[in-house]
């Protein structure tokens, strides 16, 4: 027998092998997973594209909303403030730029805070690390920081010397202001974080 | 299960579309030729299941990129069969294999002992056919074994005509003298031991 010959009784016999149940069994299982893949996800992918985009549109709607506030209240609190401290203190004891913010002394008149500012005139200060809190102030509403520049001198006349290490004669402080426009506290403003690349 | 008619063509569009009756009809098709080519290329039966399942597997993932017109479906699935096989047979070779015969089937003769010859030649020519480079076993088996033509040969296997006729040719004159070197006194110890060509 040649080599055709023998190669030809070798197909024939070849013929005859089946393929295992089994695999048949897990390519059919590989085509309803593909299926499932295939028709059932899209619809789930596109409902989850369509809630990410509300969600991206909402908080986007939602952060142009808070910007509008925060800049119109900044406005009117720089407008308020500004206004304040234009206006010059009518008591000689009162600090000018946080005339208006902190109330002066007993017994000084605020000359032209709003009505929820005049009922509370006290002022305690601390120590000039900490904020030196209103007693009675409305500490629910919503707070804006400002950083203000003002004399040392005034600051001092609070109560609360402060060093004065540049030689200014002015000190950073910051203030909280509230929707109204009122300082609800105010510190010194601490370098921290402030350190430039050489460490100072 | 009743022959199915239809064309590939039309099977294929089909079962892009997602009808799986229609896949089932191209595996059914399809899923002896694969299975035996893997078996005859491999040598063994566990890697041929494995390499048909992992050919439909690639199937159904690129049903929808599939091109008629660029090659038949029989021609495709060949052809994604030789490199499945090829890249098994490539990553098997650093193991060494428990079960490497093709097991055996009882045969149903009068004459047991012309049976028994019988299968020894066969189990004989499957192991020249394994020893082949694997260059020239596709060959032999996709035109021997398989009955393809020369050009479907070439189709699949991307070859010119010319290079299916020379390796066939080669592949055929190494069985030859595998066959007469097992025929001759003194080689029935080394018969025992089958060899498979990975190169």
């Amino acid at each position: 027998m040649n080599v055709e010959q023998s190669l030809r009784a070798l197909a024939a016999d070849d013929a005859t092998a089946r393929v295992p149940p089994h695999v048949d069994a897990a390519v059919l299982a590989a085509w309803d997973d593909n299926c499932r893949e295939h028709h059932g996800r899209a619809p789930a992918a596109r409902r989850k594209r369509v809630v990410l985009g509300f969600a991206m549109a909402g908080a986007f709607a939602a952060s142009l909303v808070a910007v509008v506030i925060t800049w119109r209240g900044g406005n009117e609190a720089r407008h308020t403030l500004g206004t304040i401290a234009a206006e010059k203190s009518v008591a000689p004891g009162v600090p000018e730029v946080v005339a208006g913010a902190i109330a002066p002394p007993q017994g000084v008149e605020q000359p032209m805070a709003p009505a929820r500012a005049r009922r509370r005139p006290v002022v305690s200060p601390a120590t000039g690390a900490a904020y030196v809190l209103v007693p009675d102030a409305y500490m629910d509403a919503p707070l804006m920081m400002m950083r203000v520049r003002m004399p040392r001198s005034a600051f001092s006349r609070l109560g609360v010397p402060i060093a004065n290490p540049d030689g200014e004669g002015m000190v950073d402080v910051e203030v909280l202001v509230g929707e109204d426009g009122v300082a609800r506290s105010i510190r010194r403003a601490t370098a921290v974080g402030w350190v430039d690349a050489d460490g100072r | 299960m009743p022959a199915d008619d239809r064309s590939d063509a039309d099977l294929v569009r089909r079962a892009a579309a997602g009808e799986r009756d229609a896949f089932a009809a191209i595996y059914e098709r399809y899923r002896t030729v694969v299975y035996r080519f893997a078996r005859l290329m491999s040598g063994s039966p566990a890697t041929a299941e494995d390499v048909t399942q992992e050919v439909f597997v690639t199937l159904i993932r690129t049903l929808p990129r599939y091109e008629p017109h660029r090659a038949g479906l029989l021609t495709y699935l060949y052809g994604v069969a030789r490199n499945v096989t090829r890249n098994r047979l490539r990553r098997d070779r650093r193991f060494v294999a428990l079960e490497t015969a093709v097991e055996e089937k009882p045969s149903g003769a009068d004459d047991p002992c012309a049976a028994a010859s019988h299968s020894q030649q066969l189990s004989q020519l499957r192991r020249s056919v394994l020893a082949l480079p694997s260059r020239y076993r596709e060959v032999v088996i996709l035109y021997d074994i398989h009955g393809l033509s020369y050009a479907e040969t070439a189709r699949v296997l991307h070859v010119p005509v010319g290079t299916v006729r020379s390796r066939l040719n080669r592949g055929r004159q190494i069985i030859a003298v595998r066959l007469r070197e097992a025929e001759s006194p003194g080689h029935a110890c080394v018969a025992a031991r089958v060899e498979r060509c990975v190169i």
